[in-house]
C-alpha cells in the first residue's frame, strides 16, 4: 500500500493488501482461458474505476471549477464585466442542458410532446459548440504543431549539432548531405505510399489479364505510342514508393522490438510485485510464519 | 414530425460546428479581429463541457447495468456486483472532504484500481509472445524487413545481448532510429496531419455550400 | 448475378475481421461498414437507382460528398468504398462482379466514396487513406474501375492493411485468419481472444520471468547496463541547466495500467528536478494519472532522503490535478495556465507562490511530457508548445519513443528519454548512491527482459520454422 493511505486502520490496509491480491489473481487468470472469475475482477474493477472518476469529476473538476463558485455568489451573472456569465453561467447551461437531453435520449422517444422534442433538440447545441472545439484545436494543431514543423524540417539542412550527435556515417558534412536526401526520399515516399498504396505495376498486370498487360500499353495515347513521358514518371513513383514502403516495413520492425520492451516490462513489474513486494508486507509475514508453525 | 435528420436542424448544428471551429482557428493563427478571450472562453467551455459528459457517460453505463439486472440478462449478477462497488467506491469518495484525495479513494486506488489495471495490462505481454509467433514470418510481405529491424532493436535493447555486441551494429541501430526510421515516422506523422486538413477542410466546404 | 449469401460474412477493410453480413460496424475495429454497398443490383434496377437516391436524401441528414457531386454518373472515377463481399475468395464470381462494374458504371451517389456520412462521419472512425485514395483514384487513368469494384484484396492491401495494425499497437491478426470458420479459431475464441494463442509458448515465457526475477538479482551486476537511445542526453542538459525555482509544466499522461513500465522512466526525472529545486505543476488528463503522480512524487523524495513529504510538496509541486476536455481543453494551458488550475479559493495562496499569472506571459522554463502513448506527446507539440513556445522534453514508453522521434529531429523536442532502459540509464547520472534493494530491483527486471527476449527470439525462430513447414505441406 502507498502511503497516501497508510493512515488507515491496520486491518483495512491489510484488507486492501488481499484486496489487490484478488484483483490480481483473478484478472490475471485470463491468461489461462476467459473464466467467471476473470470476468469477475474485470466488473468489480470497472464499478470502481467509473465510481472513482465520478468522484474525481465533480470533486476536482466541476465542484471547484462551477458549482462552489456559484453558490458562493449566485448573483455573480450581474457583474459589469460579464466574465461570470461566460465563465460560469453559459458552461452551467449548456451543461444541463447536455445532461438533460442526454438523459433525455436514454428514454423511449417521444411521440408528441413538445417539451421533451425541444430538450432533444436544444442538447445538441453543447455537443456542437464541443464538436466545433475539438474541430478547431484539430486543424489548427495539425498545422502548427505538425505539418509545418516537421515539413520544415524535412527540407531543412539537418542541424549540425543533430548530425553530430548521430553517431555513424552522418560524420562528415558530405556524409550529412546524403543522410538529407535519404531522409527526404524516405519521406516522400511513405507520403506516396500512404497516398496511393503500391504503383499500379506488375501485380495489377498479373491479377487482370483483359486489361492492358502492361504500363506502356496502358499509357499508349489514342494511336499505341506508349508516353515515356508518364512511363518515367510512374517508374520514378514506382521505385520512390518502394522506398518508403520498405522504411516503414524496417520502422514497423523497430517499433515491434520497442513494444516487446514495454509490455515485457508491464509483465515483469507486475511479477515482481507478486513475488517480491506481497512477501515484504506484514499480513504475508503472519501468513508465512502460520504455515511455517502449522507445519512443524 | 419531429426527426433529427431534417436538413433545417443539421444545418443549424452544422452551423455551430463550423463557427465554433472558425473562431479557434481564426484565434490561433494570429487573426487580429478575433479577441483572445473568445477562444480562451471556448477551451474552458471545452473543459467543463467534456465533464459533464463524462458524466453523462458514467449515468449511461450506470444504466445499462441497471437494465441488465432488472431483466435478468446475462451475467446480470456480475452487473450487479459492478453497481455495488461503483456506489461503494462514490459514496467513500463523495462523504470524504478530500474527495479522491481522501484515505478511503487513495485506498480503493491502492487495492482495487491500480492493481487491476496493470494485472490487465501485462497480460499483454504476455500475449505477444503468441502474436509474434505467428504474425513475424520470413514470408510475409515485408517479413525480412519486418524481421531485420526488430532483431536489431531487439540485440541493442537487450542489456545482455547489447554487451556482447560490436560497436557498429549498436551505432548502426542508432543511425536507423535516428534517421530512416525517424523519417519513415515523419512520413506517417505527416500523412495523418494531411489527412485532418483535408477532412476539415472537406467539411467546411461542404457545410459552406 | 451473385456475390454471395445474405448470411456471408463480410470482412472488414481495415482489419480483415470477418463480420456477419448486417454489421453496421466492424466488431473488430468499429469501421463504418455501412460504406460498403450492398451486393449490385439486377440490371434492369439500375435506371430507377437515382430516384430512389433522391427519395432516400429526402430523409437523410444531408451528405456532404453525395450533396457536392450531384447524381451524375461519372464513369472514369475508382472507389475505395466499393464492396468487397469476398476478399479472400477467388475469382470466378468476382471477374463476373468486375465485368458487370465496367459494362454498367454506377452513378457516383449509388456508390458513395469515402466522403463523410453527415455529422457522423466526425464520430466515426474515418480511413485517411480512403480519404485521399478516392480523390488520388478519381485522377489516375490508368486505375480500371472494374479492380476497385471486383472486391478482391490485393497482396499490397493486405500488406498496407498490416502495417496499420503494427502502427496502431495492436496485436495483428494473421492475414487472412477468419476466426469463425476453423477450428483452430473456435478453440481460441472459446479462450477470449482471436490471436491463435500458442498457450505453451506463454507458459514459457512466464515461467522464464519468475525464474529470471527469483535468482536474476542475486547475480553480480556487468557491463555498462542498457544502451542509452539518442536523446537521452539532451534531456539531463536540459534539467540539470534550470536554474532554482524555474516553473516546469508537467503533463502526466500515464496511469497504473502502464505505471509498470513508466514508473521506471518518470521517477528519474522527478528526482532530478526536485534535485534541481523546480516548481513542478503536476496535472493530467487521465482519471488514475494525480494519484499516479503523487506516489511516484512520494517515492522520488523518499529515494532522495528529504526530510519532510509535506515541506517539499507545498514548496517544490502543485498538484493540479485532472484536466477533461482531452486536445480541446489543452491549449488552456498554453494561452491561460492559470485558468486550467481550479479556482477553489484554496487554491488562492498556491497560485500566488507559484506565481501562475506570469506563467501565462513568459510560458514555463521547461515542460514535461510523461507519456505512455505517442498521441500524448503529439497533443502537446500541436496545442500547447505553440502557444507558449517553451522548451519540451518527453519521458515515454518504449514504443512511443519512434513515433515522436521526429518532433526530436525537428527541434520541437529538446530531449526524449523512453523506455526502462532509458529510465535505467537515466538513474546512473543522479548524484545520488542508490539503495540495495533498488539495485536489486534493477537488476532482477534486466534479467527478465534478458530472459524474455531469449524466449521471442526462440519463438519467432520457431514460428518460422513451422510456416516453412506448412507451405512445404501445401
Amino acid at each position: 500500500m502507498s502511503p497516501f493511505s497508510s493512515g488507515l486502520p491496520g486491518v483495512l490496509q491489510d484488507a486492501g493488501l488481499v484486496l489487490g491480491l484478488f484483483m490480481s489473481l483473478t484478472i490475471g487468470s485470463y491468461l489461462i482461458r476467459d473464466n467467471f472469475l476473470a470476468r469477475l475482477g474485470q466488473y468489480v474493477l470497472i464499478g470502481a474505476g467509473l465510481g472513482y472518476l465520478a468522484v474525481l469529476v465533480w470533486r476536482n473538476v466541476l465542484w471547484p471549477r462551477l458549482f462552489a463558485p456559484l453558490i458562493a455568489d449566485p448573483l455573480s451573472w450581474q457583474s459589469p464585466t460579464g466574465s461570470d456569465l461566460s465563465n460560469l453561467w453559459l458552461p452551467i447551461l449548456l451543461g444541463v442542458l447536455m445532461w438533460g437531453g442526454g438523459l433525455e435520449l436514454l428514454r423511449l422517444p417521444p411521440d408528441r410532446f413538445a417539451g421533451r422534442v425541444l430538450l432533444r433538440l436544444l442538447a445538441a447545441a453543447p455537443a456542437a459548440i464541443l464538436g466545433g472545439v475539438v474541430l478547431g484545436v484539430a486543424v489548427s494543431g495539425a498545422v502548427q504543431g505538425t505539418l509545418w514543423p516537421l515539413l520544415a524540417a524535412a527540407l531543412q539542412l539537418p542541424q549540425a549539432e543533430a548530425v553530430a550527435a548521430a553517431p555513424g556515417p552522418a560524420d562528415s558534412g558530405r556524409a550529412a548531405w546524403l543522410v538529407r536526401l535519404l531522409t527526404l526520399l524516405i519521406t516522400g515516399g511513405v507520403l506516396i505510399h500512404l497516398q496511393n498504396g503500391p504503383i499500379a505495376g506488375e501485380k495489377e498486370n498479373r491479377t487482370s489479364p483483359s486489361r492492358a498487360s502492361s504500363p506502356q500499353e496502358a499509357d499508349a495515347g489514342a494511336g499505341g505510342r506508349p508516353n515515356l513521358y508518364r512511363m518515367l514518371i510512374l517508374t520514378l513513383l514506382r521505385v520512390w514508393e518502394g522506398i518508403g514502403r520498405r522504411a516503414l516495413w524496417l520502422a514497423a520492425g523497430i517499433i515491434f522490438a520497442r513494444l516487446v520492451a514495454s509490455r515485457f516490462s508491464l509483465a515483469l513489474a507486475r511479477l515482481d510485485y507478486l513475488l517480491f513486494e506481497l512477501p515484504r508486507s506484514d499480513l504475508w509475514q503472519l501468513l508465512w510464519a502460520l504455515l511455517r508453525g502449522g507445519g512443524s | 414530425m419531429y426527426s433529427f435528420r431534417s436538413g433545417w436542424f443539421n444545418r443549424i448544428f452544422l452551423l455551430i460546428v463550423l463557427t465554433c471551429a472558425s473562431l479557434i482557428i481564426a484565434s490561433r493563427f494570429g487573426l487580429t479581429f478575433i479577441p483572445p478571450l473568445v477562444s480562451t472562453t471556448l477551451y474552458g467551455w471545452a473543459l467543463l463541457l467534456g465533464a459533464f459528459a463524462l458524466m453523462l457517460g458514467i449515468a449511461n453505463t450506470v444504466r445499462f447495468h441497471l437494465v441488465r439486472v432488472q431483466r435478468g440478462q446475462r451475467e446480470w449478477h456480475l452487473s450487479l456486483l459492478l453497481l455495488i462497488v461503483f456506489a461503494l467506491v462514490l459514496g467513500a469518495g463523495i462523504s470524504s472532504p478530500g474527495g479522491t484525495t481522501g484515505l478511503l479513494s487513495e485506498w480503493i486506488f491502492d487495492a482495487v484500481v491500480a492493481p487491476g489495471q496493470a494485472t490487465l495490462y501485462a497480460l499483454t505481454g504476455i500475449f505477444l509472445l503468441s502474436a509474434a509467433y505467428h504474425f513475424l514470418r520470413i514470408d510475409r510481405p515485408g517479413g525480412l524487413w519486418i524481421l531485420a529491424g526488430a532483431l536489431l532493436m531487439l540485440l541493442v535493447q537487450t542489456p545482455f545481448l547489447y554487451r556482447i555486441l560490436p560497436d557498429a551494429l549498436v551505432d548502426l541501430v542508432d543511425w536507423l532510429l535516428s534517421w530512416p526510421v525517424m523519417a519513415a515516422m515523419r512520413g506517417v506523422l505527416l500523412g495523418g496531419a494531411l489527412a485532418v486538413l483535408f477532412i476539415s477542410l472537406r467539411l467546411f466546404v461542404n457545410g459552406a455550400k | 448475378m451473385e456475390t454471395g449469401s445474405p448470411l456471408a460474412a463480410f470482412d472488414c477493410p481495415h482489419c480483415g475481421y470477418s463480420n456477419p453480413a448486417a454489421s453496421q460496424f466492424c466488431v473488430h475495429c468499429g469501421t463504418n461498414l455501412a460504406r460498403r454497398q450492398p451486393p449490385p443490383a439486377p440490371a434492369g434496377e439500375s435506371a430507377d437507382e437515382p430516384n430512389d437516391l433522391a427519395a432516400a436524401q429526402e430523409t437523410a441528414p444531408p451528405r456532404p460528398g453525395v450533396a457536392s457531386e450531384g447524381r451524375k454518373p461519372s464513369a472514369g472515377s475508382t472507389d475505395p468504398g466499393a464492396p468487397r463481399t469476398r476478399p479472400h475468395g477467388s475469382s470466378e464470381a468476382e471477374e463476373a462482379t468486375g465485368e458487370t462494374g465496367k459494362e454498367k458504371p454506377e452513378p457516383d451517389a449509388v456508390r458513395p466514396g469515402p466522403s463523410l456520412g453527415g455529422l457522423g462521419g466526425l464520430l466515426e472512425p474515418a480511413d485517411p487513406l480512403a480519404f485521399i485514395a478516392s480523390d488520388a483514384g478519381a485522377l489516375d487513368p490508368t486505375r480500371d474501375p472494374s479492380t476497385a469494384l471486383s472486391g478482391e484484396l490485393t497482396t499490397d492491401e493486405e500488406e498496407r492493411r498490416q502495417l496499420r495494425q503494427l502502427f496502431s499497437e495492436d496485436l495483428p491478426l494473421p492475414v487472412g485468419a477468419r476466426p469463425a470458420t476453423t477450428s483452430d479459431t473456435e478453440e481460441t475464441a472459446r479462450n477470449g481472444n482471436g490471436l491463435q494463442r500458442q498457450f505453451w509458448l506463454e507458459m514459457v515465457l512466464l515461467l522464464g520471468m519468475v525464474g529470471a526475477l527469483l535468482w536474476g538479482g542475486q547475480l553480480p551486476p556487468g557491463g555498462a547496463g542498457p544502451h542509452p537511445l539518442p536523446g537521452l542526453e539532451q534531456v539531463h542538459r536540459q534539467i540539470d541547466t534550470l536554474p532554482p525555482n524555474s516553473l516546469v509544466l508537467v503533463n502526466w499522461a500515464y496511469d497504473p495500467a502502464t505505471a509498470g513500465e513508466m514508473d521506471l522512466v518518470a521517477k528519474p526525472l522527478i528526482e532530478h528536478l526536485l534535485q534541481r529545486q523546480a516548481k513542478l505543476i503536476v496535472f493530467s488528463q487521465l482519471p488514475g494519472g494525480p494519484a499516479t503522480a503523487r506516489r511516484v512524487i512520494a517515492s522520488a523524495e523518499e529515494s532522495l532522503q528529504r526530510p519532510s513529504r509535506t515541506q517539499i510538496t507545498a514548496n517544490l509541486v502543485i498538484e493540479a490535478g485532472y484536466l477533461p476536455g482531452g486536445a480541446a481543453s489543452l491549449p488552456l494551458l498554453g494561452v491561460a495556465p492559470a485558468r486550467a488550475l481550479p479556482v477553489d479559493p484554496g487554491w488562492v495562496e498556491l497560485r500566488e507562490r507559484f506565481s501562475i499569472a506570469a506563467l501565462g506571459e513568459t510560458g514555463p522554463a521547461l515542460s514535461l511530457v510523461i507519456a505512455a502513448r505517442a498521441e500524448d506527446v503529439r497533443r502537446w507539440l500541436e496545442q500547447v508548445q505553440p502557444l507558449n513556445g517553451g522548451p519540451v522534453v518527453a519521458a515515454t514508453s518504449a514504443v512511443a519513443g519512434p513515433a515522436v522521434r521526429p518532433y526530436l529531429h525537428s527541434g520541437q523536442l529538446a530531449g526524449l528519454v523512453s523506455g526502462w532502459d532509458g529510465g535505467a540509464v537515466y538513474v546512473r547520472r543522479l548524484d545520488r548512491a542508490r539503495g540495495a534493494a533498488e539495485q536489486g530491483r534493477s537488476l532482477r527486471l534486466a534479467s527478465g527482459q534478458n530472459w524474455g527476449v531469449a524466449i521471442l527470439i526462440l519463438a519467432l525462430l520457431l514460428g518460422n520454422l513451422a510456416g516453412l513447414n506448412q507451405r512445404r505441406y501445401r
